[in-house]
């Protein structure tokens, strides 16, 4: 049960005489003789609010009140509440000189918030020193309900001290109504009165409240010996509050040096100017083979399960492999210890759960997941748009979801985790017209899922011996079909484990090694026609030169790593590690040297340096290494990157990371071209893939950061970068399709009062690049004009500019927590060119440009 | 990306970008080509035609290459070379000298295309690609110029130097004619009455439509036309029926769909010009052309047009007092009456008279019985240039 104190003011002193007492001296001040309690209004009950209410009151010559007024609000509601009360009051009359007379008063109330009081009898037999303590309880915080710990709580000249858990004792607290005052950094400070009998124990329990609900914190764990020289790590409260990513861990990754804005701002990875395959991310050290659902809406893993993410735009040590672009790696961190919490997120697209807490001895848990409505939705707007069901109709409208469940132990320095986690997208449409197709095909789905079962475990052997071990099995599903005959499907069971030893020597010397094992035992069911060669126009009647593959397959990728951390100096550091890596079905092994370089130049600056060699299988995912679609013999795509950059500490909070970077590309696959020679001898023909691509990229990053501070974070992240490729089946040598010389991202989030936080991010990168049309070939079988186009990107479209903003209220009630957040993307509503559309002959062309401006409101309730 | 793709095909088809429709001819296009017959046998000859209308009534040349068939069907001809299509100068002859496998197979509308008797000698006698087939492709370069059959080769470089520069209109048409040994051959589809709002429409009058107001269209094809045919997957014989997909172009008008899969639920509505779209003005003389080409899912194609007339309200209705039949096989249906010149056809059994027209001098509308329409009929109908359609009686 919760009481509220009211407490009246009285000002007598500010007693007015009214206008008809004429000028005289008050000589009797009125008394208050019937007193009405106000009540609290109800619905403020779990808002956590008070507030005062000043009024004006009009008491007439016989001590009724006539009239009220408010003065100084509190809100409409205690305001109401105290006009009422204030209404029924009755007074003894004043006098002005000497005679009963009308009289203006001002009352004050006080509406305070009082928790539960429970007064128990002190127990004889409990001890002496226990007899003693007569007031004891718990401060925990309003909304969250953790402990508080180290706040103070004073009474009658007392103080104790919470601890851990947010106890508190004091002993012999006088009896009588006495003022508690409990007082802690980061929250307001909370007084109370508390009746104090003899003989009886009051216990309570204390909300008090932050001054910021939902500010920047972040949990500070033992720093590791830095190894990496071109890392990037965003913690867990950042991914939440940077505009225009809807809180998605994986999209802040888009949005630091060295990764390209991508076209339409799909999810795709581009870093350093090299192709999405080139770099890979991991949850907990698994990779995750999708990374967002239906191409960019959202990550398929749960940005609030993840402890931090960490991004390396490239020249990343030798623990990982496999990879010739960069590296995202994202660690879940431990469910809640403390108490249970959890979150419902309700917005336009999906909505989402959460639900963590502890489980006693070191043991926590974590539950969550995701479901779109979109496929709920989308029927009924395409039934609102004319026409829309005569384009298309969906047997499966597209929907998604994902789930993450978590149990854990974590003591010290000992963790074992087991890790369920998934995710599923699919849609299935059909074209009422199906005209687009020459052979009249209506239908086409697609499908993707994983599912991943891991388990992780951390100990300390030794204080020199560290081991960690990461093992996960996988159900990962792929399907497309384009009407009944042209199919791609694949069901893969990886089964992935990385084990890592870390000692720790004398003389600044640390070891690591490791075992980086992936089995991907899986089958592939594909029927479809040979993929079209660059220099052909393709022929349409793909139902007569239908081939097909069904193959169970198993490629082993085992790989062994070492890694040697060396301090010779005390401003030095060295990184020297070696990776050998093996794939089965490449039948090739490779082995790749990396040195990093650590100069502490001052306190202050840091310069580094890294060089390394890269491989990584070719793109299997696109049938590069299929026997009949592909090229079984290809070999591992190459990279030799240099690395050399300095880190400035400005202050605590600002830095400065500035990085140049060469990548030098060798053996990377390449569409070949076709025989166009007529002259037709056999049945033989060119591998439609080849090792024999090349290309560079080289540029300058640098990232400018403000850290998570209690008020404040924001980074400015430029890129300025140049990326060269061979193009057109090797006929021409050119920009990369990916090439984006300029890439400014600035960022910035900013806590107010009220509990609202606001953030902006601005973008703007260089145009994306084209190969114009040159020319046209009519079809005349599938009626449609083939574009024949340059061999270079000769061609850049405008510049891309947008600005997203967002803004967070928090209302924090007792127990939970309510958030309304407005996330807008493209806020100025910029018409953003992301692509070139031509008319049926291509003799008009125009813009596609991207969203409009998109405001995506959210409800978010957490506990 | 495949499914990014798809989502940006689907954003981008429901978007107008202010681009002339695909639907709408206004210079030189090639709108069909067709060999007859569809489907070739190793060592048959097929003929072939072009549908390339030029509204401007500039003379248009065409010039057909053909390409020796691949016999394993691995698309490996200079007819599908990007880097040729480029460059249309060097199908002219390096030297005099064609690509490699490359022959003149035609000019304007006489054109052929012959297979080698041992095509598919290079592939064993059971190898099923003699059964599943190749294509024989061919180009048709047509140009918006009167070029003389008998041109030479200095003056086709020249032609194509123009084209090359975008100084002359010219467009390059790919088609592939089916060579196989299987016994199933394709056909043409055969396209049969145009459908105004569920009415056929009869032969071979001017189809009348009302300023801006939508009709929907669609031709009549026989059953026979939907084939069943057997496509040899690598999981062996599917049976499979043929979808026939109409594609419509006018001169004037829009359309609501440019392409009909016919018998499919999705019909084409046809707005004709005046329907307030500046871009689509009803034309001075308020005639045009309406086409459709029909093709099916295996390479057969087939096309009709049709004269088109908007309609103009505020024409009088014509009033036919006197209707005469005729007696002999010379002599015409002869309409004696008021405002006559408001009588746009007139047709009887389902077929626009020939030669209908307003004989000033005699006060009369007078038109032939087309061939094969007997005599004695008595009854016919009348559409009117103000976009009624009645029977043909004396008022």
């Amino acid at each position: 049960m919760r009481l509220f104190l009211l407490l009246l003011v009285f000002v007598a002193g500010r007693a007015q005489a009214q206008a008809d007492a004429g000028t005289g001296v008050l000589t009797r001040p009125p008394a208050l003789l019937k007193d009405v309690e106000a009540a609290f209004p109800p619905e403020l009950v779990d808002a956590g609010v008070g507030g005062t209410v000043t009024m004006e009151v009009d008491v007439g010559a016989d001590g009724k009140v006539l009239d009220a007024r408010v003065i100084g609000s509190a809100g409409v509601a205690f305001d109401e509440a105290a006009l009422a009360a204030v209404r029924q009051f009755e007074f003894s009359p004043a006098e002005v000189d000497g005679h009963p007379a009308a009289v203006r008063l001002q009352y004050s109330y006080t509406f305070l918030f009082r928790p539960e009081v429970v007064a128990e009898p002190l127990e004889a037999d409990a001890g002496a020193t226990a007899a003693l303590v007569n007031f004891k309880g718990r401060v925990v915080e309003r909304g969250t309900r953790d402990a508080v710990s180290g706040a103070q709580v004073l009474v009658a000249g007392q103080e104790a001290v919470t601890d851990e858990a947010g106890a508190f004792e004091l002993t012999q607290v006088p009896s009588g109504l006495q003022k508690v005052t409990v007082a802690a950094s980061a929250y307001h400070t909370y007084s109370v009165d508390e009746s104090f009998a003899e003989g009886q124990r009051t216990v309570v329990t204390y909300f008090i409240r932050k001054r910021v609900s939902g500010a920047y914190e972040t949990l500070v764990r033992a720093p590791k010996e830095r190894r990496e020289v071109a890392q990037v790590t965003i913690k867990q409260e950042e991914i939440h509050l940077i505009p225009g990513t809807a809180g998605d861990a994986f999209r802040v990754v888009q949005n630091l040096p060295g990764v390209a804005r991508a076209p339409f701002g799909f999810g795709v990875l581009i870093v350093r100017g090299g192709k999405a395959w080139d770099t890979r991310t991991y949850v907990d050290e698994t990779p995750v083979p999708q990374l967002f659902h239906f191409g960019g809406l959202f990550s398929t893993y749960n940005a609030n399960l993840l402890e931090d993410l960490s991004f390396q735009a490239g020249s990343f040590n030798a623990d990982y492999g496999r990879a010739i672009g960069g590296l995202v790696t994202a660690e879940a961190r431990t469910p809640s210890t403390k108490g249970y919490h959890g979150y419902i997120d309700i917005n336009l697209v999906d909505s989402s759960a959460l639900v963590e807490g502890p489980l006693g001895k070191g043991w926590s848990f974590a539950l969550s997941a995701r479901r779109s409505y979109i496929d709920a939705v989308l029927p009924a707007v395409l039934n609102l748009i004319p026409g829309a069901n005569d384009a298309i109709r969906f047997t499966l409208a597209p929907r998604y979801w994902d789930y993450q469940a978590r149990l854990e132990y974590r003591v010290g320095h000992t963790r074992f985790f087991v890790s369920f986690f998934g995710s599923a997208d699919a849609l299935v449409a059909a074209l009422p017209n199906p005209t687009i197709d020459p052979e009249g095909r209506g239908e086409f789905g697609t499908s993707v899922a994983y599912n991943k079962l891991l388990f992780g475990f951390d100990t300390r052997i030794s204080d020199t011996l560290d081991f960690k071990t990461r093992t996960s099995f996988g159900l990962d599903e792929y399907g497309f079909t384009l009407g009944s005959d042209l199919y791609a499907k694949s069901r893969q069971f990886p089964i992935v484990t990385r084990d890592t030893l870390t000692l720790r020597l004398p003389f600044g010397l640390e070891v690591v090694g490791g075992l980086d094992v992936q089995l991907f035992p899986y089958t592939v069911d594909v029927q479809g026609t040979e993929f079209p060669r660059l220099n052909q126009v393709p022929d349409p009647f793909s139902s007569r030169r239908l081939i097909a593959e069904h193959s169970a397959r198993f490629t082993a990728e085992p790989a062994l790593f070492a890694e040697v951390l060396w301090k010779p100096l005390e401003v030095l550091k060295v990184v020297a590690g070696v990776r050998g890596d093996f794939n089965s079905t490449i039948h090739q092994a490779w082995v790749d040297p990396r040195l990093a370089l650590f100069w502490q130049l001052h306190p202050q600056v840091l310069l580094k340096a890294a060089a390394g060699l890269y491989h990584q299988p070719p793109d299997y995912r696109s049938g590069e290494l299929l026997e009949k679609f592909g090229n079984p013999a290809l070999k591992a795509e190459g990279s030799g990157q240099l690395m050399l950059g300095t880190e400035v500490r400005f202050t605590d909070a600002i830095s400065l990371d500035v990085q140049l970077y060469y990548k030098g590309l060798f053996d990377q696959v390449r569409a070949t071209l076709g025989d166009t020679s007529g002259a037709v001898s056999s049945g033989s023909t060119t591998a439609p893939y080849l090792n024999t691509g090349y290309g560079r990229a080289y540029g300058a990053e640098l990232l400018l950061r403000h850290a998570l501070t209690k008020n404040f974070f924001g980074w400015v992240s430029y890129s300025l970068s140049r990326t060269e490729r061979d193009l057109s089946g090797g006929q021409a040598y050119g920009l990369s399709q990916y090439d984006q010389p300029h890439n400014l991202v600035v960022m910035a989030s900013y806590k107010l009062p009220f509990d609202f936080i606001i953030g902006a991010k601005l973008r703007y990168t260089s145009g994306p690049l084209n190969k114009p049309v040159v020319g046209t070939v009519y079809d005349a079988n599938a009626n449609y004009y083939f574009p024949i186009q340059d061999t270079t990107y000769s061609r850049r479209l405008p510049d891309f500019f947008q600005l997203d903003v967002r803004i967070d209220k928090r209302f924090v009630f007792r127990d939970w927590m309510l958030a309304i957040y407005l996330d807008v993307q493209n806020a100025t509503y910029r018409k953003n060119v992301e692509a070139v559309v031509n008319s049926y002959d291509y003799s008009q062309e125009a813009f596609l440009t991207g969203l409009p401006i998109l405001p995506v409101l959210g409800l978010r309730g957490e506990w | 990306m495949r499914r990014p793709g798809v989502l940006v095909l689907l954003l981008i088809a429901g978007c107008d970008f202010g681009f002339k429709p695909e639907s709408l001819v206004e210079r030189l296009r090639v709108l069909g080509l067709r060999s007859t017959p569809a489907d070739l046998a190793p060592g048959e000859t097929a003929q072939l035609e072009a549908l390339t209308p030029d509204p401007t009534g500039t003379p248009t040349t065409l010039l057909w290459l053909g390409c020796e068939a691949d016999p394993f069907n691995l698309n490996r001809t200079a007819c599908a070379d990007t880097n040729l299509l480029d460059d249309p100068a060097s199908f002219v002859g390096d030297g005099g000298v064609l690509p490699t496998g490359v022959s003149l197979i035609g000019f304007n509308g006489t054109a052929s295309y012959a297979t080698s008797p041992s095509l598919f000698d290079v592939l064993p006698v059971d190898d099923a690609r003699r059964q599943s087939g190749t294509v024989g492709q061919l180009l048709v370069f047509a140009v918006a110029e009167a070029i003389s059959p008998f041109a030479s080769r200095d003056e086709l470089q020249a032609v194509f130097e123009r084209v090359q520069r975008k100084e002359l209109e010219a467009i390059v048409s790919l088609y592939r004619v089916h060579i196989s040994q299987s016994s199933e051959r394709n056909s043409n589809p055969v396209v049969g009455a145009l459908t105004v709002d569920g009415v056929a429409w009869p032969s071979g009058a001017r189809v009348a439509v009302k300023p801006g107001a939508p009709a929907t269209i669609d031709v009549e094809v026989p059953d026979g036309d939907f084939e069943p045919y057997t496509n040899l997957t690598p999981d062996g014989p599917v049976a499979e029926t043929e979808h026939l997909l109409a594609a419509w172009y006018s001169t004037a008008g829009r359309f609501s769909h440019t392409r009909t899969a016919l018998r499919e639920d999705v019909k084409t509505l046809l707005t004709p010009p005046g329907s307030g779209d500046a871009t689509d003005a009803v034309p001075a003389d308020r005639a045009g052309t309406l086409w459709v080409v029909v093709r099916d899912t295996r390479g057969g194609q087939s096309w009709r047009q049709w004269p088109m007339y908007v309609c103009d309200a505020t024409l009088p209705e014509p009033r036919i007092t006197t209707v005469e039949w005729p007696t002999g096989s010379r002599a015409k249906v002869v309409l004696r009456g008021d405002d006559l010149g408001s009588i746009l056809d007139v047709s009887v059994d389902g077929v626009a008279l020939e030669q209908g027209a307003f004989v000033a001098s005699r006060g009369t509308w007078e038109g032939s019985l087309p061939e094969g329409v007997p005599l004695g009929i008595s009854r016919g109908e009348l559409t009117t240039r103000t976009c009624q359609r009645r029977p043909l009686e004396a008022q």
